[in-house]
């Protein structure tokens, strides 16, 4: 999608982190109102594309949205980008609600207590800058047409095995051993990238 | 070049978590297998980091109460977060994931030294701990689906390897085997399955259809 790109994605991200930093350290409104109005559309857009029903979408947006409110004391910007930890809270979120919706489950806890672990699990975790710039995307482009399919769908669509199948028209078996196939090649691509040694 | 990994699941595993489509189970469990292990932590957080550079370019869909969100945000309480438990025996997302500990897990009879507890069956995929009595041998079984475990304390070997704390091992339909507990301690094992266990001795049979019955309450 050449064009669409209209800020380069590290000043985006650093702009981001600055307003970030001024929501944890001044409260100040007017910073997260900006943030606001550049993610929750997208995080609504992306949940969507995923096949999250809209009313979903906004809601889980609108969490992702207040817990940045509350916790951007917790975005540490040396350890990941604001977009990677807003998608992660969103992801959790996302899992959270489909248990709580789909079954009965002892004791539910508190997302946000789950969320609040995950991110410190991030910030022992996270990738340093060097390895963040380099990226996975270059990775996808580099593998044969068939592996760089089943990524498309597996990962940047979040497609089930069966949705897969049910997509490409293929055997659920042929799926899933294609899948194996393109995520170890990938990974593999990735540790000899070196980005992966401590 | 190319060795016997290449079948591995799991890679494709660890991107179906960061793209967030396993079942919450699922999910649960790669989250406590890269709190205990950072072999693949990496990965994930190139995934991860992957994933938020897609959602900073994601098409927008329209806020349509926009400054009603917005007055909501301002107005609402700071949500307290409780201090992850400390000294427990699982790691941190299972533990919220199951909403208990280990000491609180109300085990249920499977064969003589195993001990299992379902916790959920339907729309989070079947999930089971299992507790093993050190050197215990299991049954042989299969899979009719694929089971996905984590170690969570001590050790079990098959003919495949040997799995330790904070490991995965997969197995498919395509594996009949016959687990043995590590004789160093009691092995805790979660693990989630896509479609029940089928065990194929015929000691297999008869606990089988034992291991039916908690299912029918």
């Amino acid at each position: 999608m050449p064009g669409s790109r209209l800020t380069d994605p590290a000043t985006l991200q650093a702009t981001h982190a600055a307003l970030a930093q001024r929501v944890a350290r001044d409260r100040d409104q007017q910073a997260f109102v900006e943030l606001y109005d550049y993610y929750a559309p997208r995080l609504t857009g992306m949940l969507m594309r995923q096949g999250v029903a809209r009313d979903l979408a906004e809601d889980i947006a609108q969490d992702t949205m207040t817990t940045l409110w509350h916790k951007a004391g917790l975005f540490d910007a040396s350890r990941a980008s604001l977009s990677t930890w807003l998608y992660r809270i969103a992801r959790n979120r996302r899992i959270d609600l489909h248990r709580r919706l789909g079954t009965q489950v002892a004791e539910p806890s508190s997302w946000l207590a789950e969320m609040a672990q995950d991110l410190g699990n991030d910030a022992e975790t996270g990738l340093d800058e060097g390895r963040r710039q380099a990226g996975i995307a270059a990775l996808v482009k580099a593998l044969p047409q068939e592996q760089g399919l089943m990524v498309q769908l597996a990962f940047y669509e979040g497609l089930t095995h069966a949705a897969i199948a049910e997509r490409t028209r293929l055997p659920l078996g042929t799926v899933k051993s294609r899948l194996r196939l393109a995520f170890v090649r990938l990974r593999r691509a990735f540790d000899d990238s070196g980005w992966a040694r401590e | 070049m190319i060795p016997a990994m290449t079948s591995t699941p799991r890679d494709a595993l660890l991107a179906g978590y960061a793209a967030g489509s396993l079942t919450p189970a699922l999910q649960a469990l790669v989250a406590a297998h890269l709190h205990m292990r950072p072999d693949n932590r990496a990965f994930v957080d190139a995934l991860d980091d992957e994933m938020g550079t897609v959602l900073a370019m994601a098409p927008q869909a329209p806020c349509r109460h926009r400054d009603d969100n917005l007055a909501r945000i301002f107005t609402s309480a700071d949500p307290a977060v409780a201090a992850p438990a400390r000294d427990t025996v699982f790691p941190a997302p299972l533990r919220a994931f199951l909403g208990f500990d280990a000491k609180d897990v109300r085990w249920r009879f499977l064969l003589p030294g195993v001990k299992c507890h379902v916790i959920a069956r339907e729309a989070t995929g079947a999930a089971t701990l299992y507790k093993i009595r050190p050197g215990r041998k299991m049954p042989f079984h299969t899979h009719d689906g694929n089971e996905t475990t984590l170690v969570l304390q001590g050790s079990f070997a098959d003919n495949h390897g040997t799995y330790e704390a904070g490991d995965l091992a997969f197995a498919d339909p395509a594996v009949n085997h016959r687990p043995v507990a590590g004789s160093e301690g009691e092995c805790l094992c979660f693990a989630v399955t896509d479609a029940p266990l089928r065990l194929t001795g015929r000691l297999g049979r008869f606990f089988e259809s034992l291991q039916q019955r908690p299912r029918a309450i």
